[in-house]
């Protein structure tokens, strides 16, 4: 413990030292694709730790990214601005919208009625809640948060991938499927306030995407709002891990690459959905399945103020054919307010749907009304 | 190891008296080469007891942030039998028969200063109303969120990760987690089964304060209880490098009399490979929270 107190004030030392040995000054970085249009201004210093790691802490919610679809060009995007004309003449190559498309994009967005709001004026609190209490989302220039593979899109699944898909459950339909509910096993993991797993939990839904960063000496914690997640990332662990250990959010260890937190995460249990239908653009079902050979490989490197650029690789061998990587930039939101999301507690949602799908199929066509609203 | 044992007397002098109670029960028997300095040690205590309280929770030897603030990183865990009742009890049969011996309460100190819980009399009523039906009731059967200050004192570790300003802790049971905000303080909008919690630093105690719950937490298995007007103050003071005393005043004029006080020691989690583990108890619930839904006969 105390060494660790020695290398951490020998690491400040150096961390003061070295700035200025380079007279402080850093060259600007313009904005360009590789950063997501975000520059780096001339003079910025990484933010450091009193420990001297470099300091990500802060609330960096995920709806900065909401209105980005995970897949590019995919069928069922509807993104501000997509049109199925423009679907069908989308280029798989494209990964960034012009300047002139993003302005377009942005006054859609800022034209968007605030449905809530209305609704909760006109004293309509019911109304107000069903209409979705939907994050602020900000347009980006990129046109999907995959980047790997090349074309925007999950990779195929193995034929282990597919047999496992089918196996899943969930309220969200396939095409033309039309489920019936007779047991919490025909929900799935998020539906059962379980847990969104991973790695759609680093993905945006369509709201409680607080996101807060907070660091101590050896540890990151990703909190994340949505069935309250801590995410504890221990940084050069090299205790052995436990194979037979298997977590929903995996185990996670972290190192530094320069400023950059690398974190992978092994320990997968079996079973969760890697996508889910509340990140847009992504395959319907919440029937993407993951295995406890699982790999996630996430990058957040800080590039100015307020902008992080996050990456997260997943790599499955039994699900998928290939890895795939998503990339996308968050902004720092101190007003931002993470609240409790506390979910078994009162999730109505598999009883209540069990008694209807069940009435339904006795013939009694349920009142309107009484039908539970999704979560 | 007359050293050692000094090291983990000398904080004690600081402390009130049924830590100082605690360490001379669990030192005394192991070594009895302390005996003599755990006389000394408690006449450091009457001794301390004596001085301002702007001296107590100082300790020196125990780790500290870059800054000097104690440093409260680690896993944590209480080990006292509280988790079943706060107050003192017997070893007992457990509440379900099935489980024999791994579901019978072992017998336990109580943690509440003064010994009982000062119920206002339809409190008490409720209290016994709650133990009558704690199969049906204690949201922790159903895997619900622990509250604060129940989930200090769970049979599970917790994290607590302290940064130069705010701290995070993150409980093992059912993923919990609260921020523990002392640079910008936030007022408690909703009612939360966890509150919303607030810090400052009292000398090297940390104090934490914590409203806004939503009444429906339970304090542990026995039934005991608050109400949503609970406020609770807590304090988390390093004792040595690997335990921590913990005490929380509870106030709450809808169920007490009168505010009251709990104290225990947390010690730290050295195993190797020691780390927060999911204990994710939604699913190993449902069969049990569903079982009616699933029963109900088609319509």
């Amino acid at each position: 413990m105390q060494a660790t107190y020695c290398t951490a004030v020998c690491v400040v030392s150096l961390a003061l030292l070295v700035p200025a040995a380079s007279g402080q000054s850093s060259q600007a970085i313009p904005p360009s694709e590789a950063n997501f249009f975000i520059g780096t201004p001339a003079g910025w210093a990484q933010p450091k730790t009193p420990w001297g790691d470099p300091d990500l802490q802060g609330i960096w919610p995920l709806n900065n990214v909401g209105f980005v679809p995970l897949q590019r060009c995919y069928a069922r995007q509807r993104y501000p601005g997509a049109d199925p004309e423009k679907i069908a003449n989308c280029d798989p190559n494209k990964k960034f919208f012009t300047e002139e498309e993003f302005k377009v994009l942005q006054e859609t967005a800022s034209k968007q009625s605030d449905r809530f709001t209305a609704a909760a004026k006109g004293g309509e609190a019911g109304r107000a809640f069903l209409t979705g209490i939907v994050d602020d989302m900000t347009p980006q220039r990129q046109t999907s948060l995959i980047f790997d593979p090349p074309d925007g899109k999950l990779p195929e699944m193995t034929p282990e991938g597919k047999r496992l898909a089918a196996q899943m459950k969930s309220t969200w339909p396939l095409p033309g499927e039309n489920p019936v509910w007779d047991s919490y096993h025909d929900f799935d993991l998020w539906d059962r306030c379980i847990t969104r797993g991973m790695p759609v939990s680093m993905f945006p839904f369509r709201y409680n995407n607080g996101l807060q960063i907070v660091q101590s000496p050896g540890q990151v914690v990703i909190l994340l709002e949505m069935i309250h997640d801590a995410r504890v990332v221990s940084l050069d662990d090299n205790t052995p891990l436990a194979p037979a250990i298997k977590q929903w959010m995996g185990l996670s260890r972290g190192h530094w690459e320069g400023n950059t937190l690398v974190v992978e995460t092994t320990n997968f249990k079996a079973g969760a959905s890697a996508t889910n239908t509340a990140v847009i653009a992504s395959p319907p079902g919440n029937r993407f399945p993951t295995s406890d050979q699982m790999k996630i490989t996430e990058k957040f490197t800080r590039i100015n103020d307020q902008y992080l650029i996050y990456e997260i690789k997943t790599e499955d061998p039994v699900v998928v054919t290939r890895s795939w990587t998503a990339r996308f930039p968050l902004k720092v939101e101190p007003n931002y307010k993470l609240y409790e999301y506390s979910c078994q507690e009162d999730n109505r949602m598999v009883p209540d749907w069990i008694s209807v799908s069940r009435a339904e199929r006795a013939g009694g066509k349920p009142d309107a009304s009484s039908t539970p609203p999704r979560r | 190891m007359i050293q050692c044992a000094m090291v983990y007397f000398t904080p004690s002098k600081a402390d009130s008296s049924p830590f100082a109670k605690f360490w001379k029960v669990l030192i005394v028997p192991k070594t009895l080469e302390v005996v003599p300095l755990a006389i000394i040690a408690l006449l450091f205590s009457l001794q301390a007891s004596a001085q301002p309280p702007a001296r107590q929770g100082s300790a020196s030897g125990i780790p500290r942030m870059p800054g000097g603030k104690p440093n409260l990183n680690g896993l944590w865990q209480a080990m006292t039998a509280a988790y079943w009742d706060l107050e003192d009890h017997s070893a007992q049969a457990g509440p379900v028969i099935e489980l024999g011996a791994i579901g019978a309460i072992p017998a336990g100190r109580g943690i509440v200063e003064g010994g009982a819980i000062p119920y206002k009399p339809d409190a008490l009523a409720k209290k016994k109303e709650n133990y009558a039906n704690r199969l049906k009731l204690d949201p922790e059967v159903r895997c619900y969120l622990p509250g604060v200050p129940r989930a200090t004192y769970m049979p599970y570790p917790f994290q607590i990760v302290q940064s130069e300003n705010d701290v995070l802790i993150a409980y093992s049971y059912d993923s919990a987690a609260r921020i523990v905000l002392t640079a910008k303080h936030r007022e408690a909008e909703l009612d939360s089964w966890m509150g919303t919690s607030n810090g400052k630093w009292e000398g090297d105690t940390f104090v934490v304060d914590v409203a806004g719950f939503n009444g429906r937490a339970w304090l542990d298995r026995a039934g005991n209880f608050a109400s949503d007007n609970l406020h609770v103050v807590e304090r988390y003071s390093m004792l040595d490098p690997n335990t921590m005393n913990y005490e929380a005043t509870l106030e709450d004029p809808t169920v007490f009399t009168r505010p009251w006080k709990i104290s225990f020691p947390l010690y730290r989690h050295r195993e190797a490979g020691a780390r927060l583990l999911e204990f994710k108890c939604v699913e190993f619930v449902e069969d049990l929270v569903y079982r009616d839904a699933e029963k109900k006969p088609t319509r």
